[in-house]
C-alpha cells in the first residue's frame, strides 16, 4: 500500500482552541493523517490555488477531504465552498463543514452549496468517523490508521 | 161564418140543435118501443087464434084421433079468413107432419116442418113465436091428457108486419116534425125580444156617443139581468165621459193660455219684463182687477214686488218688500202650493199695512201662486178678486194656477241664469285681460331668466337685471342692492339712469331706516306713490331722487327660498305709470325670485369656487405631506433592514462567538478529565465536572434564544399538516425521555390544519418535551393530546405533571422565565416564550391552566388562516 496516494485533510479554522481540539481529537483516535491547517478561507485558497505564501506548491495535489469552519475573517467558509466547488480542480473534493448549532446547518441546506457532511462543534471522534462513512473515507481513514498502527 | 154574425142567431142556433136531437132521440125511443109492443100484440093475437084452433081440436079428439079430421081444413081456411092479416096456419102431429093445413101448398112445402117436439118437452108450456121463412110463426102444442099429440101453428108475414109498423111511425115524425116547427118560431120570438133589440139599441147608443160625446140621455133599464146591468153601467160611462170631456176642453182653454204666456214670457229674459207679461196674462185669464208678482230673496229673506198691475201707488207702497215669515206669500212659498184666502179681512196671515190696503181697494178674495223652478220657489204670483166676482177655487183650477206658475218659474230662472252667465263672462273677460298681462310677464321673466342663469358674475346678473326691468316697466331709473352681511348695509351693485352724484349719495344704505329696508323686512313688494311725501326714506336720498323729479318708487325683494339677497328699486316720474295692481305685485314678486335665484347661483359657484381652491391647496399639501412620508417610511424600512441585517449577524456573532470560548471551557476541561483524572482527585473533579455543566448550560441558553429570535425572523409559510403525524415524530424523537419511566400518553383526535409544518413541530417538540419532563417525577404520568372542536380548533397538551401556581401564569409564556429550579427541572425557560412566538406569528392564542403539582393543560389555536 506504500505508493497509494497520501491521505491529506485540509483543516479550515482560525479558533486555536477548536484546532487543537480536532486535532487532538483525531489522535485521541488514533488517526494519523496527514493533516494541514489554514487560519481562514483566504488561506485556504492560497493553499489549495498555491497562491501567496503557498506560491509553488504543487495544485495538484488536492487533499482528500476539506473540514471548514464557517465564520472566519477575511474569506469565510460559505464564500470558500462557493470558490471550490466553482473550480474544476477542487471541485470535487468532500468538504465537511463544523457548525455550531443545527440551525447553522439548515441554513446552509437551504444554499444548495454542496456540503457533503456536517461536524458538529467540537469535534469529537465519532462525529467525525460518521461524516467520513457518509462521504465514503471511512474505510480509507481506518486503513491509515491500521497501517500507522503497524 | 156569416151566420153567426148575429147573437140571436148563436142563441137559436143553439136551441133549434137542442131541440132537434131531443125529437130524434124521442122518435127512435118510441119506434123501438112501438114496434116490440106491437110485435108482442100480434103474437098475442096469433096464440089467442091458436088457442081458439086448439080448443075445436080438443073438442073433437075425445071423439076422433087427430089425424081423422075432417072438415079441419076447411075450419083452418075460415080462422084465416076471419081474422085479417095472418097469412097461414096449420096443425101438425107429434112428429112434426102436417096433418091440416089453411092453404094446401103449404102442406107440400113444409112436409119436413120442424119437429114440435123437441121445443115442447114441457107439455104445459103455452107456446111461443119462432121467425120462420119470412114468417112470424106461434106455436102452441096440443096435448091431451098427458099425450103430446101435436102442435098448432099460425104464421103472420114478417113483411106486413114491418110494413105496418113504418106506416105509423111516418106518421108520427110528420106530427113531430111539425110540433118541432112550432116550438123554433115560437123560441125565435122570445130570443128576439128579450136579447136581439136591447143589445141593438146599446149599439145605437154607442154609435151615437161617438158622434155626440157629450150626450147625457139614459138607456131605459128593462130588466134585472147582465143585459139591465149592462146598460145601467152604460148610463154611468156616458155621464163620467161627459165629465171628463168638459174638464179637457177646461184644461185645453188653461194650457193654451200657458202657452201663450209662456211663448212671450220665453222672448225676454229682463226679469221686470217677464213680471209684466206674466201680471198682464194672468189678470187677462183669471179676469182678476189686481195681480202682483213677487220674487223671492233668500239672502234677505223678503220678497221683493217686481210688478203690479191695477193697484194705487199708495197700495203698493206698503206692498213693496214683504217678509217671507208672516205673510201670505211667505206661506204660498213655503208650502210650493196656492195659498187662498176668501176672506181677507179675517185672514191673519197677510201683512197688517197690506192687507188694510187691500180692503181699503175692496178686495176679498186672494190667490197666492208659487212661480216654481223645479223644487225651487222664485216668486209669489198674487190675484185678487171682489168676493161677488168669482166662487171658490177647484182643483183644475189649482193645477192650472200651480202650471202657469211653473211656466213663470221657469222665464224667471232663465232670466237669472242668463244674468249669472252674463256676469260670469264679464269676470271670464276680466280674467282674460289679467292672463294675458301675465303671459306677457312671464315671457318677459323668461327672457330675464336666460339672460340672468348665463352668468355667475354677480357684477353682471345685477346689470343684466336693471337693464332688461327697466325695459320692461319703462322705468327711467331704477337701483340693485345687494346685502353686504359684513358691514351690515346695502351695497349697491348697479343703477340705471341715475347720475354720479346720487350714486355717490345712494351706493350704501342702512338696512334699517331707509325705503330699502322696509323692503328687506317685509319681502314684499313695497311702493312709494309720493315719493316726496315718503318718511320711511334717508333724506340725502329723497332729496337727490326729487331732483331728479321722480315720484313714484316700488321695490321688489329679490328672494332665494327664504334668503333675502337684495332689493331692485324701480322708479317713476308722475304720470308715467298709475298704481300697481295686486297682479302685478305678484309679478314683481317673481321677477325678484328669478334674480334672486341668479344672484343665489352666483354666490353659490363663487363659494365653491373658493371651496374648490381650498380643496386644491389642501390636496397639494397631503400630497406632498404623503410624499415626505413616504420618503420617511422607505428611510426607515432601509433603516429597519439595516438594523436586521445587524441583530442578524448580531445573533450569529454571539452564537458563533459566545459559543466558541464555551467549547474550549468544556472542551479542555473534558481532555482535563480525561487525561489527568488519576492525578486529580476529590474536588478538582467536582469542579470540573460543574464547569462543564455550567458550559454545556450556557451553550443550550444560547441555543434557545437564537432559536426564539429566528422564529420571529424566519418567513412563515402555510400549508395543510396533519398534526397528529407531527405528534407522533416528535414523541419518538422524545424517546429518551420516556425511557425508565411509566408514561400514558392519550391521542385524540385532531383535524388537520393549516401552519407551517417546521414552526408547528417546533411548538410540539417544546410543548410535548415539557409535558415529559415535568411529569418526570411523577410515578404514574397521563399526557393528553388532543383538540377540542367548537368555533375554532384548540390544541391542547395535558399533563399531570409539577403544575405551577396560576399567579405566574403571565410568565410562562416570557423568554428565559422559570417557574421551577433548574435542580428540580433543568431548561432554559424559552420553549413556551418560542411556542408563543409561533403561534402569534400564526395569529392564534396560546394560554395555560396549572395547578401546583397536580399539572398544567397548554391550549393554543392557529388563528383564521389554521382551519
Amino acid at each position: 500500500m506504500g505508493n497509494a496516494p497520501p491521505v491529506e485533510i485540509l483543516l479550515v479554522e482560525d479558533n486555536p482552541n477548536d484546532i487543537e481540539l480536532a486535532l487532538r481529537a483525531f489522535k485521541k483516535n488514533k488517526l494519523v493523517n496527514h493533516v494541514n491547517i489554514v487560519r481562514d478561507g483566504e488561506e485556504a485558497l492560497d493553499y489549495l490555488f498555491g497562491r501567496g505564501t503557498y506560491a509553488g506548491r504543487n495544485i495538484a495535489d488536492v487533499p482528500t477531504l476539506i473540514l471548514t469552519d464557517l465564520n472566519m475573517p477575511r474569506v469565510n467558509g460559505l464564500e470558500l465552498l462557493k470558490e471550490i466547488r466553482s473550480n474544476p480542480l477542487t471541485k470535487n473534493i468532500p468538504v465537511v463543514v463544523l457548525t455550531t448549532s443545527r440551525e447553522e446547518q439548515d441554513v446552509l441546506d437551504a444554499h444548495r452549496l454542496g456540503i457533503n457532511s456536517y461536524i458538529l462543534k467540537p469535534v469529537d471522534f465519532e462525529q467525525f468517523m460518521n461524516s467520513a462513512r457518509l462521504i465514503g473515507y471511512h474505510w480509507m481513514l481506518l486503513q491509515k490508521k491500521e497501517e500507522n498502527n503497524k | 161564418m156569416n151566420l153567426f154574425k148575429h147573437l140571436h142567431t148563436k142563441i137559436l142556433t143553439v136551441g133549434i140543435s137542442t131541440l132537434v136531437l131531443a125529437v130524434t132521440l124521442i122518435t127512435v125511443a118510441n119506434v123501438a118501443n112501438f114496434s116490440i109492443s106491437y110485435r108482442s100484440a100480434l103474437e098475442d093475437r096469433s096464440i089467442t087464434v091458436a088457442e081458439n084452433i086448439r080448443s075445436v081440436v080438443y073438442r073433437n079428439i075425445k071423439y076422433f084421433p087427430l089425424d081423422s079430421f075432417t072438415g079441419m081444413a076447411a075450419f083452418l081456411r075460415d080462422v084465416l079468413a076471419n081474422n085479417p092479416g095472418l097469412s097461414y096456419c096449420y096443425i101438425a102431429d107429434g112428429h112434426g107432419r102436417i096433418l091440416y093445413a089453411s092453404d094446401e101448398n103449404i102442406k107440400k112445402q113444409r112436409k119436413t116442418a120442424l119437429r114440435p117436439g123437441s121445443v115442447f118437452k114441457n107439455q104445459k108450456t103455452r107456446g111461443e113465436t119462432l121467425i120462420h121463412d119470412g114468417h112470424y110463426e106461434s106455436i102452441i102444442p096440443v096435448i091431451f091428457e098427458n099425450d103430446y099429440l101435436g102442435t098448432v101453428h099460425v104464421a103472420i108475414e114478417k113483411k106486413i108486419v114491418n110494413q105496418k109498423i113504418l106506416t105509423i111511425v111516418l106518421q108520427n115524425t110528420i106530427i113531430l116534425i111539425l110540433f118541432l116547427a112550432l116550438a123554433i118560431y115560437i123560441l125565435y120570438r122570445i130570443v128576439t125580444k128579450q136579447v136581439t133589440r136591447p143589445i141593438n139599441l146599446l149599439m145605437d147608443r154607442v154609435i151615437n156617443i161617438t158622434e155626440e160625446p157629450d150626450a147625457t140621455e139614459p138607456i131605459a133599464v128593462t130588466s134585472e139581468d147582465e143585459l139591465g146591468k149592462l146598460a145601467f153601467s152604460f148610463n154611468q160611462m156616458q155621464t163620467s165621459l161627459a165629465n171628463y170631456i168638459r174638464e179637457l176642453n177646461y184644461r185645453n182653454n188653461a194650457l193654451q193660455t200657458i202657452i201663450m204666456i209662456a211663448d212671450r214670457l220665453y222672448k225676454t229674459f229682463d226679469m221686470e219684463t217677464i213680471a209684466k207679461y206674466a201680471c198682464e196674462a194672468m189678470a187677462a185669464y183669471s179676469n182678476s182687477p189686481r195681480t202682483a208678482l213677487f220674487a223671492v230673496d233668500n239672502e234677505r229673506k223678503t220678497l221683493r214686488c217686481l210688478y203690479h198691475l191695477g193697484f194705487g201707488e199708495e197700495t203698493i207702497k206698503n206692498a213693496r218688500i214683504l217678509p217671507l215669515e208672516g205673510s201670505l206669500s211667505g206661506i204660498t212659498v213655503r208650502n210650493k202650493d196656492v195659498t187662498t184666502s176668501y176672506d181677507i179681512l179675517k185672514d191673519e196671515t197677510i201683512v197688517p199695512e197690506v192687507k188694510q190696503s187691500l180692503i181699503g181697494d175692496g178686495l176679498n178674495i186672494v190667490f197666492s201662486i208659487p212661480l216654481l223652478f223645479q223644487d225651487d220657489v222664485l216668486g209669489v204670483l198674487n190675484i185678487f178678486f171682489v168676493a161677488r166676482e168669482r166662487g171658490p177655487i177647484d182643483q183644475y183650477e189649482r193645477d192650472i194656477f200651480i202650471s202657469i206658475g211653473k211656466t213663470i218659474g221657469l222665464a224667471m230662472s232663465n232670466s237669472r241664469h242668463v244674468a249669472q252667465i252674463e256676469a260670469e263672462i264679464a269676470v271670464r273677460k276680466t280674467a282674460e285681460k289679467e292672463l294675458d298681462y301675465r303671459n306677457n310677464a312671464l315671457h318677459t321673466i323668461n327672457t330675464i331668466a336666460d339672460k340672468l342663469y348665463r352668468s355667475f358674475d354677480m357684477q353682471t346678473i345685477a346689470r343684466e337685471a336693471v337693464e332688461s326691468i327697466a325695459v320692461y316697466t319703462n322705468s327711467p331709473r331704477a337701483s340693485l342692492f345687494a346685502i353686504d352681511e359684513q358691514s351690515k348695509q346695502f351695497k349697491l351693485l348697479y343703477t340705471h339712469g341715475f347720475s354720479d352724484a346720487i350714486i355717490k349719495v345712494g351706493s350704501l344704505l342702512p338696512l334699517e331706516g331707509s325705503f330699502t329696508g322696509l323692503v328687506l323686512k317685509t319681502r314684499q313688494i313695497v311702493t312709494s306713490d309720493d315719493i316726496a311725501d315718503d318718511q320711511s326714506m334717508v333724506p340725502e336720498v329723497k332729496n337727490a331722487l326729487l331732483e331728479e323729479k321722480l315720484s313714484m318708487v316700488i321695490g321688489v325683494p329679490l328672494l332665494f327660498q327664504d334668503q333675502m339677497l337684495g332689493v331692485m328699486n324701480l322708479f317713476f316720474r308722475e304720470k308715467e305709470r298709475g298704481p300697481i295692481e295686486e297682479y302685478e305685485k305678484e309679478i314683481f314678486l317673481s321677477i325678484g325670485k328669478t334674480i334672486g335665484l341668479a344672484m343665489a347661483n352666483a354666490q353659490h359657484v363663487a363659494q365653491i369656487e373658493a371651496e374648490i381652491k381650498e380643496r386644491k391647496k389642501a390636496e397639494a399639501e397631503i400630497r406632498k405631506l404623503n410624499e415626505e412620508l413616504e420618503q420617511r417610511v422607505s428611510e426607515r424600512t432601509r433603516e429597519l433592514e439595516f438594523a436586521n441585517k445587524e441583530l442578524e449577524s448580531f445573533s450569529y456573532s454571539v452564537s458563533h462567538d459566545l459559543r466558541a470560548p464555551l467549547r474550549s471551557i468544556d472542551g479542555f476541561s473534558k481532555i482535563l478529565l480525561e487525561d489527568y483524572e488519576s492525578e486529580l482527585s476529590g474536588e478538582p473533579v467536582r469542579y470540573l465536572h460543574l464547569l462543564r455543566n455550567n458550559a454545556q448550560q450556557m451553550g443550550n441558553l444560547i441555543t434557545d434564544m437564537l432559536s426564539f429570535s429566528r422564529m420571529s425572523r424566519l418567513p412563515l409559510t402555510r400549508q395543510k399538516v396533519d398534526p397528529a403525524e407531527i405528534v407522533y415524530q416528535v414523541l419518538k424523537e422524545l424517546e429518551d425521555m420516556q425511557k425508565n419511566r411509566q408514561v400514558d400518553i392519550v391521542i385524540g383526535d385532531m383535524p388537520e390544519c393549516q401552519a407551517d409544518p417546521a414552526m408547528l413541530k417546533v411548538v410540539w417538540v417544546n410543548l410535548l418535551s415539557n409535558a415529559l419532563k415535568f411529569t418526570s417525577k411523577k410515578e404514574k404520568a397521563l399526557i393528553e393530546i388532543g383538540c377540542n372542536k367548537s368555533d375554532e380548533d384548540v390544541f391542547y397538551v395535558k399533563d399531570n405533571g409539577a403544575g405551577f401556581d396560576m399567579k405566574y401564569a403571565d410568565k410562562i409564556f416570557c423568554v428565559f422565565q422559570r417557574l421551577h429550579l433548574a435542580d428540580e427541572f433543568e431548561g432554559t425557560g424559552c420553549g413556551t416564550a418560542i411556542v408563543k412566538r409561533i403561534i402569534n406569528r400564526h395569529g392564534g392564542r396560546v394560554w395555560v391552566e396549572a395547578r401546583l403539582n397536580e399539572g398544567a393543560d397548554f391550549y393554543f389555536t392557529l388563528g383564521e388562516g389554521g382551519q
